[in-house]
């Protein structure tokens, strides 16, 4: 069906043109953040030198990237308004951490640049090894769909034909930008690049909003829910619905507390700031972009609902017939909605979105590779020049596998449990190691590693899995709890019965 | 009851988001130039 459908956009000459000079201002940013680069610090965390303003807007402008505005919006799709409970979610744990300063402020104190690094000092190398190559893995395979997803933005939007290798190809010069933009400046280009984002993106979102509900109406989008998705289009708990009281816990724990306090790209943001005070600043304001992030996109895609819904073509492509992803919906709405010139500029404020997001990642992650995997592994420190053309080999590397998992996965979740499953690789043991090594004394290495290799059962929680291994169909988020349980219950039994020998100086 | 939770939600957070974005951009703008002034420095 996909192959016998054109996309009708409005996307004109004029549209691209403001793409185009939005992408070559990023990349002569990018050129120009080359010359004040003089080290690691510089590199990695723009020196330890970012003001809480601007912490707070190359936050939002990470976290709020193009991947997070299309999977809450397909949430908004299926969900309807009860999944603006994963804002709400968002939004109170992240002004708690803002609050007590939960994680973050104990972490920025040890002046540490990476969570491993956190590892290292109150476990030891062996736990810095293994957590960076969970962080990694989960990381990496995190992003697998990132590009796809913004390449499947990109030809809806512009009204490319979808037949055919489009989407490869929009996936291969997407990629091709992204790694030239990121490997040229650092963190320091990042963090620029994120403020210019978030200005287009804040503006961009308000103006779509605002047309949105001039289009529809507020009380004419609650008819329409009510007609397509019944009481499980508002209440979260509704037995009928996508969601349940399983999964609002899970929100609540990844939306929320993970989203801020453990996801490393997140996190970074505090570890560059200037003072350990001016952290809580920034979370206590973030607050808002955090469930702004959700909220605004997950409202955007119940508008795509209504619209696709009293459309006659896409209301059988989506509802009758089900033979499009229900991701194409957000993107596919935009396109016939925003006039000339403003979609132009929408567009590039979520292109800044899809290259802000993955400028962070990879950075993140290749940064964690270098200091924390192939470091360790040497006998003989990487100087300077060595360790960011390391990080730039690393940069690229993942930039291939993400090509070509976005080409090889068939996962059938929506994106947002797909993330939120591969993240658990990760978080799960993370979250665990980290509050027991800030909070705890008697948290030892073996319960830390223990830990830390108990999150990969979350792996069990993807669709390609169960089938794989002929497992009952349990949801992500049932799987996910039962990992974090696991994980606590190992860690305190590996920590109660294998002590240290000596406690570490920096438990908090 | 969740309309009501929902509509109450979605206006305060637009809200909000408008007044906050407007602060950032400002006070950013000024941290940005901070930043790159330390870091020339140093």
């Amino acid at each position: 069906m996909l192959n016998s459908l054109s996309f009708s956009s409005h996307f004109s000459g004029i549209d691209w043109l403001i793409v185009f000079i939005y992408l070559s201002i990023s990349l002569l940013i990018g050129l120009k953040a080359r010359t004040y680069i003089k080290s690691v610090t510089d590199y990695m965390g723009a020196g330890r030198a970012v003001g809480p303003w601007l912490g707070i807007a190359s936050m939002a402008g990470t976290e709020m990237g193009l991947i997070t505005i299309m999977y809450s919006a397909q949430k908004g799709f299926t969900g309807g308004f009860a999944s603006f409970h994963i804002a709400l979610a968002a939004i109170i744990v992240t002004l708690f951490v803002g609050f007590s300063g939960f994680i973050v402020v104990p972490l920025r104190q040890l002046k540490v640049l990476t969570i491993p690094e956190f590892y290292l000092k109150r476990y030891g190398r062996r736990t810095q090894l293994l957590g960076g190559v969970l962080l990694a893995v989960g990381g990496i395979l995190n992003m697998g769909l990132f590009l796809k997803v913004g390449a499947m933005f990109m030809v809806a939007i512009t009204g490319l034909d979808p037949s055919g290798s489009t989407i490869t190809w929009v996936m291969i010069g997407l990629l091709m930008l992204v790694l030239l933009y990121t490997m040229l400046g650092g963190m320091i280009s990042v963090v620029i690049t994120d403020y210019i984002q978030f200005v287009l993106l804040s503006i961009g979102l308000l103006i779509v909003t605002m047309l949105s509900l001039r289009l529809f109406g507020w009380q004419s989008l609650i008819v329409d829910v009510q007609t397509i998705l019944g009481e499980s289009g508002f209440n979260p708990f509704a037995s009928t619905g996508t969601f349940g009281w399983s999964y609002v816990l899970w929100m609540i724990f990844t939306a929320g507390l993970v989203s801020c306090a453990i996801w490393p790209t997140a996190v970074q943001r505090a570890l560059i700031i200037k003072t350990p005070e001016d952290v809580k600043t920034q979370y206590k304001w973030s607050a808002v972009t955090f469930m702004i992030r959700f909220l605004i996109p997950n409202f955007l895609g119940i508008c795509a609902l209504v619209y696709c819904w009293r459309s006659d073509i896409w209301n059988t492509v989506f509802f009758t017939d089900k033979t499009m992803s229900s991701l194409y919906a957000f993107p596919i709405f935009l396109s016939e909605l925003l006039p000339v010139g403003v979609l132009g500029l929408v567009t590039a404020a979520l292109v800044a979105a899809f290259m802000s997001t993955h400028d962070s990642y990879l950075l993140c992650w290749s940064s964690v590779i270098t200091q924390d995997i192939i470091g360790p592994l040497r006998r003989k420190a990487l100087s300077v020049s060595q360790t960011i053309w390391v990080t730039r080999l690393c940069i690229v590397l993942i930039g291939l596998y993400i090509l070509y998992w976005g080409l090889w996965y068939q996962g059938t979740e929506d994106i947002w449990d797909y993330l939120a499953i591969t993240g658990a690789v990760y978080f799960t043991g993370a979250f665990t190691v980290l509050v027991g090594g800030l909070y705890w004394k008697k948290a030892s290495s073996t319960g830390a590693v223990m830990a830390l290799l108990c999150g990969f059962f979350a792996l069990l929680g993807l669709g390609p899995i169960q089938q794989m291994l002929s497992l009952p169909i349990v949801g992500g988020d049932v799987i996910g709890l039962c990992t974090v349980a696991v994980c606590i219950v190992v860690f305190v039994l590996g920590s109660l019965l294998f002590p240290d020998r000596v406690l570490k100086k920096e438990t908090v | 009851m969740w309309i009501w939770v929902w509509s109450v939600v979605f206006f305060s957070a637009l809200l909000l988001f408008t007044v906050l974005s407007f602060l950032i951009i400002v006070r950013g703008a000024k941290d940005l130039k901070q930043l790159l002034t330390d870091i020339s420095v140093n």
